[in-house]
């Protein structure tokens, strides 16, 4: 079972190049106190959006982010992830996650260009990690008109969640892979994946863990007992 | 100074490169990895390179932390830099 109490892949106008520097994203409405986690890509840089903490990005070609935040009766109220850009007029990806409250980051998360493409190769570490904890790993190439296809085998992570090529249109598009495990343990991790794709350019790459709370228990339902008899 | 003066100036240095002959560099890293081509090919000092880095990275800063850079002066590099492409024959 995914570790996932909801997700939401953005898409249509909300991720499409629109003409402006920025993008709005609805994402499925989240319960209050959980845990919200995004991933996001596009050929530009993304701002922080207000209230969200940035967990890490990777800056080259394509802009990655991973940003989280704790939701709040706004976000219950009106769930939508703001973010502007350096230019305009670029499509971008965004994934959101809804984690079970308490759910919480954990270690130090990793960052890095790949330069090697087209081969195995490892991702950024994630260090200092305790306890048992799903570990995940992102990464994003730019599209260039070249650019018709690409994909990942993943070696580790070993669960692939999400693997989308946005064809340049106008300008740049992206590629963005998502990939997870639950249920690690050991103080680092270090991804391993082979990107295949005919750009041969470097790919971002991104290494997070994140620490997940059991889901709470739903309240049963009262049972009327069985009327005795006399 | 807004935010968007950097965005602008980062932008300029693209439009400099495709002026010259450069296919569009994008709007991120494309900027460095073209004035390297340019140091390569002996058109421009490594100093320009190493502006355009440095350049880069403060838009990384700006862009996602909203770190406060100096934007002026960031301005001032960049069309500085702009002014070596265009010169570049």
């Amino acid at each position: 079972m995914a570790p996932w109490v909801n997700r939401t892949v953005a898409s249509g106008a909300s991720v499409a190049a629109n003409g402006t520097t920025s993008h709005t994203v609805a994402y499925t409405t989240p319960t209050l106190g959980n845990k919200l986690y995004a991933v996001c890509d596009g050929g530009v840089t993304f701002t922080t959006p207000s209230g969200w903490t940035l967990i890490g990005s990777a800056v080259n070609n394509t802009g990655l982010y991973a940003f989280s935040k704790t939701a709040v009766s706004g976000d219950v109220a009106t769930p939508s992830f703001v973010t502007t850009h350096n230019a305009s007029n670029y499509a971008i990806q965004v994934v959101i996650y809804e984690f079970p409250a308490g759910s919480a980051g954990v270690g130090t998360p990793g960052s890095a260009i790949n330069t090697a493409v087209g081969s195995a190769v490892n991702g950024p570490a994630c260090t200092s990690l305790t306890g048992t904890y799903s570990r995940w790993d992102v990464r994003a190439q730019i599209a260039t008109a070249a650019s018709t296809a690409a994909s990942t085998a993943w070696t580790l992570p070993t669960t692939e969640d999400f693997d989308v090529l946005v064809l340049h249109s106008t300008n740049d598009g992206c590629y963005m892979t998502i990939a997870y495990d639950e249920g690690a343990t050991g103080t680092s991790f270090t991804p391993n994946a082979n990107t295949s794709s005919i750009l041969g350019t470097p790919c971002e790459d991104l290494s997070f863990a994140i620490t997940i709370a059991a889901a709470a228990a739903s309240i049963p339902e009262f049972v009327q007992p069985p009327r005795i008899p006399y | 100074m807004a935010r968007q003066d950097v965005y602008d100036a980062w932008a300029t240095i693209r439009t400099s490169l495709m002026a010259i002959g450069f296919d569009d560099p994008g709007a991120l890293g494309g900027n460095v990895a073209a004035v390297q081509v340019l140091v390569d090919e002996g058109k421009l000092d490594q100093s320009w390179a190493d502006m355009a880095l440095s350049l880069f990275s403060d838009l990384v800063d700006v862009g996602d932390h909203n770190n406060d850079v100096n934007q002026t002066s960031f301005v001032t590099k960049a069309t500085k830099l702009s002014n070596a492409i265009a010169a570049v024959t």
